[in-house]
């Protein structure tokens, strides 16, 4: 199953753009859906949590979190069970899937079920700290974005972790797809952002790519789409147990993504 | 973050690359302009070069990436062939 399933979308809705809010309304009302898309995160799942619960509750805002195991062999969903009974399922909501159907339809399944008016969606392996989630928020009010989007590139922003070489490949990579693209945002392929559902909802349709290409094309759609995008920096830091692959394959893929959305966009 | 060693790295590629930048530029801008007699011209070769040295490289870059791409496509196909 693609992201892309219901592709045939008319263009048209797309110059609508998204109705905003008007702007002096009150935060309170505001909530944030985090979706967690996890496969075989048993250790790292009630860390991010707790995190999580930890940086809303400190700036106290209104949120969910909304895990989305894709049947895990590791018992990943027994784990969430137990963190829904400890926080309240009104926090926490298991919203598992049968088996691995990939990021771009759990992402679907997760809006489906998600009751705020905005989604965060980041990574269940700890590279991505919750920390910074009311940063992306302060920063959505301050410019009433309608992405927010992380960012390695930028101020105080980088990465751990990673050698010489994966740093430089990159940076190549970001390097060539700036020039080619002009998305106006400085990390592409970072899967750490804050998106208002239905700005989300609407660019997920239109997405079809997999992998690192996937969070790419939402950026560049995002801006075919006359949406705005704020941007934080964040510091990333690599998964420490399992390898995060990247290879020939990987990069040949990429390349071969950023040049169907050249010739696409 | 920037470990001690990748920091030495970057700061030596933006140093090659300047010295480059500049070596160049006297050499393709400023020497036409200089007397053909003056011993600054011992340490540059003839104006040729500066066309043929940059389309050498940027064409052996090219069948570089060319190779790469056909080896990494040729052993992902060899690979779900076996698969199947």
């Amino acid at each position: 199953a693609s992201p892309g399933a219901s592709r045939g979308a008319s263009a048209a809705t797309a110059a609508a753009a998204s109705p905003r809010p008007p702007q002096g309304r009150s935060s309170r009302r505001d909530k944030y859906s985090v979706l967690l898309p996890t496969y075989n995160e048993r250790e790292n799942l009630p860390l991010i949590v707790w995190l999580l619960v930890k940086s809303f509750s400190e700036s106290s805002i209104n949120y969910e979190i909304i895990i989305i195991d894709d049947g895990s062999p590791d018992g990943t969903r027994e784990v969430a069970e137990q963190l829904e009974k400890i926080y309240g399922p009104d926090r926490i909501l298991l919203r598992p899937r049968e088996k691995k159907l990939g990021l771009g339809t759990a992402y679907i399944h997760g809006i489906k079920h998600a009751t705020g008016n905005y989604v965060i969606i980041m990574d269940a392996d700890l590279s991505h700290h919750p920390k910074f989630i009311p940063e992306f928020i302060r920063k959505q009010k301050e410019g009433n974005f309608d992405i927010v989007s992380g960012t390695r590139y930028k101020g105080n922003g980088g990465v751990y972790g990673w050698d010489l070489k994966r740093k430089i490949i990159s940076r190549g990579a970001n390097f060539i797809t700036q020039i080619l693209l002009r998305p106006g945002a400085s990390d592409l392929t970072g899967s750490f952002r804050l998106y208002r559902k239905e700005v989300l909802q609407k660019l997920i349709e239109k997405c079809v790519s997999k992998g690192y290409v996937f969070q790419m094309e939402m950026i560049v759609r995002a801006r075919q789409l006359n949406y705005t995008i704020g941007e934080v920096p964040i510091s990333f830091v690599d998964r420490v147990y399992g390898e995060s692959k990247l290879g020939g394959n990987e990069i040949v893929s990429f390349l071969k993504g950023l040049l169907t959305l050249f010739a696409t966009t | 973050m920037a470990t001690g060693t990748d920091q030495v790295v970057g700061f030596g590629l933006v140093a090659v690359s300047l010295i480059i930048f500049t070596y160049y530029t006297t050499w393709v801008i400023l020497l036409p302009f200089i007397d053909s007699q003056h011993v600054i011209h011992k340490y540059f070769l003839p104006r040729a070069y500066a066309v043929l040295i940059p389309l050498a490289t940027g064409l052996l870059l090219l069948l570089f990436v060319g190779l790469f791409i056909t080896y990494v496509m040729l052993k992902s196909r060899r690979l779900t062939k076996k698969a199947q």
